[in-house]
């Protein structure tokens, strides 16, 4: 053998990649494809099993050496950026632009990356919504206060730390704080389409990512991955429905 | 029309910075998701059922996503995710909810097209995904035989 491949290593590379892969709203197919096509281009048998909550790795070199990683997924946010910055790094990988060491230097680096600017984050959500009331044949002033809504919502989510609350929870105070704020600012300006304000505001919060990936994974024959996704859509619809729901119910039934 | 196109493309823009997707993805999403929803308006308001205006809408995202994958060498995600965007029928899961909280017997009525509009996303999704697939295996073992 010309250079001996430390097994140890390359599984912590695998574990980096499809943790970062699922942590950042990935499919489990694509974390499972990555792990394999690095696995193959060293010349080892790896095996992988990627589910939305976790993952199970094992790596198996000529000398029959085993080495397993397991490791539990628990924040689910949604990164584009980052998906394609591991696949970036993978395919550099299996191309031979980069070892192991460099590779997984770059992964941990995009790992403990953090968003600087939540600034802007706010600011994108504010813009989506208002053009999202705009779309919906909204006036100006919808445009307005479901960006207000929608700046609201944001900076309630940074204050509550997101990551130590359930989804769920967190989607019902959403909903919540949306229909407040949108009731408020109609009944305040006496202007204003209630529905329109609460359907732009609503938009960015929508599940649609994982809807998407429920069905792709169920396609490709992950059907643990699938359904888990699709319940995840599910909950997060129902529980922004709920506290939309709850606040309107109560200001009609008054 | 025209400022529908424009205004669905500001927001796909904006929904995609709040989705930190990379630079290079933004504008090209965006344009999908704005000739996508243009697609959907202009089908729903000829036929009368919905369905097929968001199955065709759909499609054609998703379709054209998959091929700016193969050229740009980015995961398919990055232009789906935020183009379907405008597609998903946050009307319906309003108006399903507000029936329901209204108690006025409507609620059935909007949520059996709320659940059917979404039905006929995810089957378009799932047929790109076969065909990207079918095509793949094609092209892989014609690289076999040669």
């Amino acid at each position: 053998m010309k250079n001996i491949i430390n097994i140890i290593e390359v599984s912590n590379l695998s574990k980096l990649c499809a943790q970062i892969i699922l942590e950042n709203g990935g499919e489990t197919y694509r974390a499972e494809e990555t792990v394999s096509l690095i696995g193959q281009s060293l010349g080892l048998e790896t095996d992988i099993i990627a589910i939305p909550t976790g993952i199970f790795i094992s790596v198996t070199n000529n000398n029959g050496q085993v080495n397993t990683v397991i490791k539990r997924i628990r924040n689910r946010t949604v990164n584009l950026a980052a998906i394609h910055n591991v696949n970036d790094v993978s395919r550099k990988l299996v191309k031979g632009q980069l070892n192991i060491q460099e590779s997984i230097e770059r992964l941990e680096q995009l790992h403990n990356a953090e968003n600087h600017n939540k600034f802007i984050y706010i600011l994108a959500a504010a813009v989506s919504s208002g053009f999202f009331a705009l779309l919906l044949q909204g006036t100006i002033f919808d445009l307005f206060a479901a960006a207000f809504c929608g700046i609201f919502v944001h900076l309630v989510f940074n204050l509550i730390e997101i990551n130590d609350i359930f989804n769920f929870a967190i989607s019902i105070i959403g909903g919540a704080i949306i229909s407040i704020c949108s009731i408020a600012l109609t009944s305040f300006f006496k202007i204003g389409n209630i529905d329109i304000i609460i359907i732009g505001a609503m938009t960015p919060l929508l599940p649609g990512l994982a809807m998407t990936t429920a069905i792709r994974d169920a396609m490709r024959g992950d059907l643990l991955s699938g359904v888990a996704r699709a319940a995840e859509a599910l909950t997060v619809a129902i529980a922004l429905a709920f506290g939309v729901g709850a606040i309107l119910s109560i200001y009609y039934g008054l | 029309m025209i400022r529908e196109f424009f205004i669905c493309v500001v927001a796909v823009i904006f929904t995609a910075i709040l989705f930190r997707a990379p630079m290079r993805g933004i504008l090209l999403s965006s344009l999908l998701g704005g000739v996508g929803y243009i697609l959907f308006k202009i089908l729903s308001s000829d036929s009368k059922s919905p369905i097929i205006a968001y199955f065709t809408a759909t499609f054609f995202i998703t379709v054209f996503s998959e091929i700016f994958a193969r050229l740009l060498k980015m995961p398919a995600t990055i232009f789906t995710v935020p183009a379907i965007i405008p597609l998903v029928p946050g009307i319906g899961l309003y108006r399903t909810m507000l029936n329901l909280v209204q108690n006025n017997g409507r609620a059935s009525e909007s949520g059996s097209i709320t659940i059917l509009a979404i039905v006929s996303i995810a089957m378009a999704m799932v047929m790109t995904s076969l065909l990207t697939k079918i095509i793949n295996t094609l092209v892989n073992t014609s690289y076999k035989k040669l």
